[in-house]
């Protein structure tokens, strides 16, 4: 359905060329949920951006993203208008900033409502309510009349879900739903998000695993803008062959909260060979000058990036 | 064990608002704890279960309703402003969004010499040399000093917002979710200052988050807050 093939996306800045994305390839079946794993900085808010070519004019992207067939990156922006928020729906993070502060909330949702369909008042006022009922709103007439500031960060988080699930998309990018949530909200918005979605195929880019291994089939983890590894969800977790992977799993709570070393590096100035090499405990002289790509090594569903693993 | 740090018994804070100021809301009700010295003590709830409204009022950046809150056995309860000040240097605060604790038009070398122009009196050398070692304490490089925060990841500033807070050797800190926006991977970095710096200096800690895991993984004990009450005291013995 989605087919992303050697994306690289940069930016101009006066310090360099930003190397935000670089040479990915993703292939996403219809309803296959797959998360996008990786540390702050490492491109997965720039690769969901670059999918649907919301990014600023300092940007150039190259390579190819089909969807169902379509090259997105050659269609007119007109067109692509028409794609964004109908077909591919791109969950914003930070929900607190995504929303319109002078807007109250029905009318934010009733916007993604009309969109590419000829409702009248009534109508969408009532498709409206309907799903702010399905994101689990008690009481959405009250619900609907409220501005985003009287809403708590876990109910404007949903008003975002209702808004991204309005036109029943075919594709569903969410970028950090679950962020800075606590633990009850966060199981509500994973669990409303496997529901609501479940038509749908989705890419959901996050750094908590914990939420990535809920609702995904497949996880793809990033480190400064390439993938490193991919494969079954299950066997990610259990099972990591990349040493960033590794490191990246322990330093969760849950793991011993051990820091990676270093920090990653500068997206203007990369690393030679591997590009995690300078943080990596098992680096070796290959790793240091052979940039490794990203191979099946012995199962055929997975693949890892590395040299030593 | 001898004094206890802070002592808080029977704190409440209640809201008005509305017209008239008829809306009542309770935020935090009777809420007692000791903190020991050298001692890590988490307080994990939901949120707007009045976690932050806890630590806010133990600092007395708000004032209580009612209850007691002393600090090595001096009541501070009803301190002014001005005999508070002195308490600062070892009384500090860890906010979840350093964006905002930091200002963004001083360098980093400024916002962490701030603290020292403020509360020690030490030459510009000496100075120098302790912010230079803070620095390289919490995993930057010097080239850093020069920068503004804007210029910094979250990560890296939540670390300068830590060096500006350690570099005075506080006693006693309270920090407000100080990971919650950041990821795994820089959230471990900051977690393992803190528990390297425990391990040379005496500092306690009052841990506020909603992150069961990670308060276990700090804390020696843990209080959980539902609704403004404390639900669960429990012991934890330290691995």
């Amino acid at each position: 359905m989605l087919q992303v093939s050697n994306l690289k996306t940069s930016f101009r800045t006066p310090e360099g060329i930003v190397k935000a994305v670089d040479s990915i390839d993703i292939s996403l079946r219809k309803r296959e949920k797959v998360g996008l794993i990786g540390e702050t900085g490492c491109g997965k808010t720039v690769f969901g951006m670059s999918v649907v070519r919301l990014l600023p004019h300092n940007t150039s992207i190259s390579g190819k993203v089909s969807y169902k067939g379509k090259d997105l990156m050659t269609v007119p922006e007109s067109h692509m208008q028409n794609i964004r928020g109908s077909e591919i729906s791109f969950i914003l993070q930070n929900p607190s900033v995504s929303l319109n502060p002078l807007m109250r909330v029905g009318g934010q949702i009733e916007e993604a409502v009309r969109k590419g369909k000829n409702l009248s008042a009534q109508e969408s006022r009532k498709e409206t309510l309907r799903l702010l009922k399905e994101v689990n709103f008690q009481d959405p007439e009250y619900i609907m009349n409220r501005y985003p500031h009287e809403l708590s960060g876990g109910m404007k988080q949903r008003v975002m879900i209702a808004i991204g699930i309005a036109s029943e998309p075919d594709l569903i990018i969410a970028d950090e739903p679950t962020k800075a949530l606590d633990k009850g909200n966060k199981k509500e918005i994973l669990s409303l998000l496997s529901d609501t979605a479940e038509r749908s195929s989705m890419i959901m880019i996050t750094h908590d695993l914990a939420a990535a291994s809920e609702l995904c089939d497949r996880i793809l983890v990033m480190y400064d803008g390439e993938i490193v590894e991919d494969g079954p969800c299950d066997e990610i977790l259990s099972d990591p062959l990349h040493p960033y992977t590794i490191a990246f799993i322990k330093a969760h709570p849950k793991n011993g909260c051990k820091a990676i070393p270093g920090s990653s590096p500068s997206l203007i100035d990369l690393p030679s060979g591997c590009r995690f090499h300078p943080r990596c405990p098992d680096a070796c002289a290959k790793c240091r000058t052979n940039h490794p790509d990203l191979s099946s090594g012995h199962s055929h569903h997975r693949k890892n990036r590395c040299h030593c693993h | 064990m001898s004094l206890p740090l802070i002592e808080v018994k029977n704190l409440t804070k209640v809201y008005h608002s509305g017209l008239f100021k008829r809306e009542v809301k309770v935020a935090v009700h009777d809420v007692s704890f000791t903190l020991h010295t050298g001692e890590t003590l988490g307080l994990i709830g939901e949120s707007g279960s009045g976690k932050t409204t806890i630590g806010r009022l133990v600092l007395r950046l708000i004032d209580p309703t009612s209850g007691r809150i002393s600090y090595k056995g001096r009541d501070i309860t009803h301190v002014s402003r001005k005999e508070m000040r002195p308490l600062r240097r070892d009384m500090q605060i860890i906010f979840q969004d350093p964006e905002s604790s930091l200002n963004p038009k001083m360098r980093i070398y400024q916002i962490i010499e701030e603290p020292l122009l403020l509360y020690t009196e030490l030459s510009p050398k000496e100075r120098d040399e302790k912010i230079r070692s803070m620095v390289s304490y919490i995993g930057l490089t010097e080239e850093y000093l020069g920068r503004y925060p804007y210029q910094l990841s979250g990560g890296q500033n939540q670390r300068i917002v830590l060096a500006r807070i350690l570099i005075l050797e506080p006693e006693f800190l309270v920090a407000d979710e100080p990971t919650a926006s950041l990821d795994v991977s820089v959230q471990a970095q900051i977690i393992e200052i803190l528990k390297r710096w425990k391990q040379e200096h005496t500092l306690s800690i009052l841990f506020i988050s909603h992150d069961e895991d990670l308060v276990k993984t700090l804390c020696d004990r843990v209080i959980q807050i539902h609704d403004g009450r404390i639900q669960d005291l429990q012991d934890r013995n330290t691995s």
